[in-house]
């Protein structure tokens, strides 16, 4: 009866598993352990994984995996998609105990150990690069294992691959510049069409090995593996391309599982050509992508140009070069330069922008406003009197810290939007097959800005005044040196009163800031000395009373009492003035003892 | 700066929750009397009412407060203390020209306290034992602003608290003589405990009411 389950469970299987479907990582599963657990768990999800670009710091695990199909590891493309161990000791895949599993177009790096191959079947590492570091290794495949081992690049590694059967296959790999490529030596078998070149062991080249010479990557700092023109791997190793239907390359973008997408664009400029050509127009240069895929001699392949404006990112659905004629994308075809020609710059007014805050601070006003349709940039207008005093481009932000204010001064402030046109560009490089599936990814996106820059009218006028945030309570501290020894505590309302004159009068204007600056330097030595002399405290109180007085009655006093004082001070002056004018107008001697 | 008639009455009801549980235990009678310690040690933690009025519109309403503190006992129910607390809070502060509120304001305030206690405890081993107490305050507080700016000193003041002890060891008497033979800690004990704090300077009054839960070892 068990046997009967198991037969119509396994025929269930057959027709329930959707085989080729595909679950993604990150899309789908943030980890790709995560998704390899769901795969295992719930088998109609599929049969493969497919792994964005991006980095994956990881240790994969497929451990006791027989699922009566083959899963499949896939990396979206071999140069971008990076995977490394998170715990550097454990190996970054581990496959274990079981059948029937592919791993392919990774690039890994960053671990001890790349690949683990333990008591497995029907296993197949496939197109991808290794690059781990001369002291790592990059496959290890034990006695009981059956794997192949097929076009991939080791570069820079310890031991590229040490296997313990010879009923692992290695074809169509390349080796280069490992201190051993295949180990032991003593296993020789199933070892064919391999490139070696400056290892420092080939340990076993097996058969139909070219002759040893450089591979002619085409960027060894950029991690780009793709073959250069005349590279002795190309159409040298078994069977066929899945690129181009001829005989295969051998490394990480030759035979049956190479990614076909062409390396990434790189160093694209552009160039603002309108006044060259008369009319909008950019120029755009790159570098030249080597693979002999695109640089071939009879079927080159060539670059695509990618634009919008206004808008950043894919999709790049720009219509208006050439009048209209070349909408993006643009074939430029095998070249490394050029222009876009007779480009039609939006001329938009952008909305009124509205300030929603200013807070102040220390010499500071923070002003915040709420974005404005169409606005690619904001000006702020600031000044004592009127706005229009100073004016600064922020860049398209909604907050500004408006510095180095005058503290205690009423600013006005108004913002307004600005609108300039602004073109993004990118480039792709295509091989020559001619096949759209066979573009590289968009190369980094470049901006210029073009046109005539439209500025709204300004927004309603705010005002601010720059000031320290006074803590609550308002508490005294212990700044006042002097003071405070002279009068024995720092609470005393005489100290207290000076250090409101401080914070009030004296931090609001650089002259006094510059004196409390000098008092906070020089202060603590003299507060020293008085404490070690009080014979001086009630001369420095004394000295210290008219400063007290004044800030008594800035602080303390009654308006009544300010004006008694205002006006006995202003009769003192008018009496002094008509005595002393008396004075001069006296006869000399006796006169003068009169008035006195 | 003038205390709410809330804070009042939770501080007394606390107070006289602390007497009615000195009742029960002078209901109580002595039995033996093994030996008497003569120190104490304890942590405290708690939450802080500033008598502050406005202060909930600067600060969090309730921050933490922590407090350590040692005690000789000069006769048994009679100890004088000493204890050190930290409360610290992040807040706003005032822009007094633009009359608005903003800013970052961290206030820290540090009480020493020296306080005479006095515990309505009758026999060593007495499981509940009610305390008042009182004493000298000094509070050093410390602000610092967003701009840079900081303002430190310190007010004086004074204190009263009440609170209420549990002897721990009554519930794991294993564990007690342990740490009496080890450490030679005599009592252990979880204590809840309110106080009142005043110090003020020109109508600022840096004090309020805290609540700890805390415990207590003699020695």
């Amino acid at each position: 009866m068990s046997h009967l389950n198991s037969f119509f469970a396994a025929i269930a299987l057959m027709v329930v598993v959707p085989h080729g479907w595909a679950v993604s990582v990150p899309a789908d599963y943030e980890t790709i352990q995560a998704a390899i657990n769901a795969l295992e768990a719930n088998p109609t999800l599929g049969d493969t994984i497919e792994v964005a670009r991006g980095v994956y710091t990881e240790n994969i695990s497929f451990s006791n995996i027989s699922l009566n199909r083959t899963i499949t590891l896939q990396g979206e493309e071999t140069a971008a998609t990076f995977l490394e161990a998170k715990d550097a000791a454990v190996a970054i895949v581990t496959v274990s105990g079981a059948t029937d599993v592919v791993v392919r177009n990774f690039t890994f790096r960053n671990g001890d150990t790349g690949v683990v191959l333990n008591n497995s079947t029907g296993v197949i590492i496939a197109s991808n690069v290794f690059r781990l570091g001369n002291s790592s290794l990059a496959i290890n495949s034990d006695e009981a294992t059956v794997a192949d081992i097929l076009n991939n690049t080791f570069y820079d590694n310890d031991t590229a691959v040490l296997r313990g059967s010879e009923f692992s296959k290695i074809t169509n790999n390349i080796f280069n510049n490992n201190n051993v490529a295949i180990s032991p030596n003593t296993l020789t078998g199933a070892v064919v069409y391999n490139c070696f070149h400056n290892n420092d062991s080939d340990g076993v080249r097996g058969t139909q090995a070219p002759p040893n010479s450089d591979p002619l990557f085409v960027s060894i700092d950029l991690g780009d593996f793709h073959l250069k023109q005349g590279s002795p791997c190309i159409n040298a190793g078994n069977g066929t391309d899945i690129i181009d239907d001829t005989s295969a390359d051998m490394g990480a973008y030759g035979g049956d599982y190479a990614d076909v997408f062409p390396f990434k664009v790189q160093r694209v400029v552009v160039s603002d050509a309108s006044s060259r050509e008369g009319n909008p127009s950019i120029d755009v240069s790159w570098s030249a992508n080597e693979s002999h895929r695109v640089t071939h001699t009879t079927r080159a392949g060539g670059y695509m140009l990618y634009y919008d404006s206004d808008q950043s990112g894919p999709p790049y659905e720009g219509t208006d070069a050439l009048g209209g004629t070349f909408p993006s994308p643009i074939d430029a075809g095998n070249v490394t330069s050029y222009t876009i020609p007779d480009l039609t710059p939006p001329n938009i007014n952008p909305a009124v922008p509205t300030i929603s805050n200013i807070t102040p601070a220390s010499q500071t006003l923070n002003i915040s406003w709420g974005a404005a349709a169409s606005a690619t940039g904001y000006r702020l207008y600031y000044g004592v009197n009127d706005p229009g005093e100073n004016q600064v481009d922020v860049g398209a932000v909604t907050s500004y810290s408006l510095n180095n204010l005058s503290n205690g001064v009423t600013y006005s402030i108004a913002v307004s939007a600005l609108y300039q046109a602004t073109y993004y560009l990118s480039v792709t490089a295509y091989d020559n097959t001619r096949n759209s599936s066979h573009e590289s990814a968009y190369s980094d996106e470049k901006s210029l800005v073009m046109g005539s820059e439209n500025e709204s009218d300004l927004s309603a006028t705010m005002t601010g005044i720059p000031e320290p945030v006074e803590p609550f309570p308002l508490l005294p501290d212990e700044g006042c040196f002097i003071a405070t020894a002279a009068f024995g505590y720092y609470d005393t309302p005489q100290v207290q009163l000076l250090r409101h004159f401080r914070d009030r009068y004296l931090l609001s204007h650089f002259p006094g800031r510059w004196f409390v600056k000098q008092y906070y330097t020089h202060g603590p030595k003299a507060a020293r000395y008085i404490e070690r002399h009080p014979e001086w405290k009630p001369a420095v109180r004394v000295a210290l009373l008219p400063l007290i007085a004044i800030a008594w009655i800035l602080f303390k006093a009654s308006w009544f009492v300010q004006a008694v004082i205002v006006m006995s001070g202003v009769t003192m002056l008018g009496a002094l003035y008509l005595r002393r004018k008396k004075w001069k107008s006296a006869p000399v001697n006796h006169a003068r003892e009169k008035l006195l | 700066m003038i205390r709410s008639p809330d804070t009042n009455h939770k501080a007394m009801f606390i107070v006289l929750f602390t007497l009615a549980c000195s009742l029960l235990a002078m209901a109580s009678q002595a039995k033996d009397e093994p030996t008497t310690p003569h120190w104490s040690f304890e942590f405290k933690v708690g939450k802080f009412e500033s008598a502050l009025d406005e202060w909930d519109t600067y600060y969090d309403k309730t921050p933490y407060q922590w407090n350590i503190g040692g005690s000789y006992k000069i006769f048994r129910p009679l100890e004088i203390g000493l204890s050190l607390g930290k409360m610290t809070t992040n807040g706003v502060g005032d822009f007094p020209l633009q009359q608005s509120m903003g800013g970052d304001v961290n206030f820290t305030l540090m009480p020493v306290n020296i306080s005479l206690l006095y515990r309505f405890v009758f026999y060593e081993k007495q499981l509940l034992v009610p305390y008042v107490g009182g004493g000298w305050t000094r509070i050093y507080y410390r602000q610092k602003t967003g701009d840079g700016d900081k303002f430190e000193g310190s007010f004086n003041g004074h204190h009263l608290k009440a609170g209420v002890q549990l002897l721990l060891d009554s519930f794991d008497k294993k564990g007690a003589r342990n740490l009496q033979r080890r450490m030679g800690i005599d009592n252990t004990y979880l204590f809840l405990e309110a106080q009142s704090t005043e110090a003020k300077e020109d109508a600022v009054d840096l004090g309020g009411d805290s609540l700890f839960l805390g415990l207590l070892m003699e020695y």
